[in-house]
């Protein structure tokens, strides 16, 4: 272990752990919500758990399920939606399977752009609620501060400074302080992922965020809220509530071994992807999403796997057509405005829309739409809630074949050694 | 004869009060964990979320695995992310001031000491992480998960693990030796001059 990490372990080691009253009181209320628990269904993992009532169990449930959605489709209670399914379906049995066309030392790889957009008004109204909200305790003034160590009398009084400075503009920000009286701004990251045949790959951002404001005096209205210690709503974390927890799900680094023994009919699938959940709730801003939510993400990601066979992703496609809530558009667009198939959620919030393309049924992106931002709820929710419009949006670059690992290390000029990307010797996968 | 972790979700499949069992192994690491990261406050709430939501889904845990932290931690973590604004703003604070608010409500009172330069720096890096790398490193650092373990804790491919957890410690030393780069010029500076 390096001097670095020996430091960060370090940090805040001296937090008490709590002490014996605190976790028996802890138990004790946990104990009494789980008491009153209602009665779980039985095992979903019929040889861990051994029960053997479990398997005909699981198959009941399984036709039980199928009978619905054999329902569902012979009602046609989406016909629309059911027709579209079809031809998606037709097109994804049709696509190869990525990973046969990788050779010996080559890996995939998979660009994809990340893009939020929010616009919100700062009238008097917006800005007393903002202000009433934003957790200030952290960073105000307090006189009881103990400067030891090696912080020079200078860097005192400069921070001492900055905190009379700040604490003066919380207290003296006005909504007349603020000359754009709505400020737009967007923000883009962009990523890559990449495996071998055999799934060793990684995931990585690349270094070129941007933010953009819709002019220079939104910028400095924004500037100004951030340094008032209300949040402008524009940085990464408010915009990431839009999509990335959602997001960790659609990924194309599926792992390859599940992938490979997923059966390739919707409703063996349906009940096998429902029966084997994430590893933990798939939960956003304190709520867990329903079950059909996470089937939907979950699908993304299949849909986008290089492990998956054409079968497969045809069977993926007439999955989510059997999802409830999901309504199909003959035409939507990514955010790079590509058109395509509109795949939709319509009782998720944010909703997500998966936009595929009309050639090969790829997926070109998803977008993260907030219908009715009132509805969001939990702890990075109160500045979204305040947006006129916000939206987050996915787009993915096709595949590419790479000779080599995507990332090696190589040495500065100091002679540091650095993490950084290989240059490229890339082809496009057919 | 004590049961391990997987054989109690098991059994609380039927029977709630092992879990109670559980609960005992691995509450206090979980709240200090979260305690560390976020507060006591939060640690209060968050711990309790975490293991309601685990017995919530405890029918989901592969019964085969001994060792119920990666779980409960990835359960913590996924909860910790909803705050990572909260987390984000007391990293800054401790930063800038060197006096660290999470650990305000510490029995010590050794005058709160604040922090040399170093540390402050390597919490600000800390601050600067994105949510994925933050909670990589901290895992690795202050829960003490293997990378398989931290895998299996938040649902992705160790090899995504390992280039988070590798980039995280990239951008934590660049930072830290531009600070130094920026001390060793300014001391030049001043024997030049001096």
């Amino acid at each position: 272990m390096n001097d670095m990490e020996k430091d960060l372990r370090e940090v805040r080691k001296n937090v008490a752990k709590p002490d014996a009253d605190a976790i028996d009181s802890a138990r004790r209320s946990f104990m009494n919500e789980i008491s009153g628990a209602p009665a779980r269904r039985r095992s979903r993992f019929p040889e861990r758990f051994g029960p053997r009532f479990a398997l005909p169990l699981a198959s009941a449930v399984a036709a039980a399920l199928l009978v619905v959605l054999t329902l569902q489709m012979v009602t046609g209670s989406h016909p629309a939606t059911a027709a579209d399914i079809e031809d998606i379906a037709g097109l994804a049995e049709r696509q190869q399977g990525q990973v046969e066309q990788l050779g010996q030392g080559e890996y995939l790889l998979s660009r994809f752009a990340t893009v939020a957009e929010m616009s919100t008004t700062y009238d008097e109204k917006t800005l007393a609620a903002l202000l009433a909200g934003a957790d200030g305790s952290d960073d105000a003034s307090r006189p009881d501060r103990v400067y030891f160590g090696d912080a020079t009398a200078e860097q005192v009084e400069r921070d001492r400074r900055a905190e009379t400075r700040r604490k003066r503009e919380i207290e003296s920000l006005t909504a007349d302080d603020l000359p754009a009286e709505s400020v737009t701004a967007k923000r883009k990251s962009e990523s890559v992922e990449w495996m071998d045949g055999e799934h060793v790959g990684g995931e990585s951002q690349l270094p070129n965020t941007t933010v953009t404001y819709g002019s220079p005096d939104q910028a400095a209205t924004a500037a100004k809220l951030r340094l008032a210690g209300v949040d402008s709503g524009f940085d990464e974390l408010a915009l990431s509530t839009v999509n990335t927890d959602v997001g960790r799900f659609d990924r194309f680094t599926w792992p390859s071994d599940e992938v490979r023994e997923l059966p390739a009919d919707p409703e063996a699938l349906a009940t096998r992807l429902r029966s084997k959940p994430l590893p933990f709730p798939l939960v956003r801003d304190g709520r867990s999403v329903s079950g059909d939510e996470e089937l939907f993400h979950v699908a993304i990601g299949l849909l986008r796997s290089p492990f998956a066979k054409p079968a497969l992703r045809a069977a993926t496609v007439r999955m989510i057509g059997g999802i409830s809530g999901v309504k199909v558009a003959d035409s939507a667009k990514d955010a790079q405005a590509r058109a395509g198939f509109g795949v939709t959620l319509t009782n998720a919030v944010p909703r997500p829309e998966l936009v595929i393309d009309k050639r090969n049924s790829s997926v070109l992106g998803v977008n993260y739409l907030i219908d009715r931002p009132d509805r969001i709820q939990g702890a990075n929710a109160d500045v979204l809630r305040h947006a006129d419009k916000a939206r987050a949006s996915t787009v993915f670059e096709p595949a590419l074949v790479v000779d080599g690992a995507p990332v090696c290390s190589g040495r500065t000029a100091s002679g540091r050694t650095v993490e950084r990307y290989c240059p490229w010797k890339v082809r496009p996968v057919k | 004869m004590r049961r391990n972790d997987g054989e109690l979700i098991a059994a609380s499949i039927d029977d709630a009060d092992a879990f109670g069992e559980l609960f005992d192994r691995h509450y206090a690491i979980v709240h200090q964990f979260i305690h560390r990261r976020l507060g006591v406050e939060l640690a209060d709430e968050l711990s309790s979320e975490t293991f309601v939501q685990a017995f919530k889904s405890r029918d989901s845990y592969d019964a085969g695995k001994p060792d119920a932290a990666p779980w409960l931690f990835g359960i913590a973590s996924n909860l910790i992310r909803n705050h990572a604004r909260t987390e984000v703003r007391k990293l800054r604070a401790y930063a800038r001031s060197g006096v660290d608010p999470v650990e305000e409500f510490a029995a010590a009172t050794d005058a709160r000491l604040a922090a040399g330069a170093d540390r402050r720096t390597l919490v600000a890096a800390l601050a600067k992480l994105s949510k994925d790398e933050r909670e990589v490193i901290l895992m690795f650092a202050w829960a003490e998960l293997t990378t398989a373990q931290i895998a299996e804790a938040i649902g992705t491919a160790e090899g995504t693990v390992r280039s988070r957890l590798s980039r995280a410690r990239k951008k934590i030393r660049d930072r830290l030796e531009a600070e130094k780069q920026k001390h060793a010029r300014q001391s030049n500076r001043q024997e030049v001059g001096g």
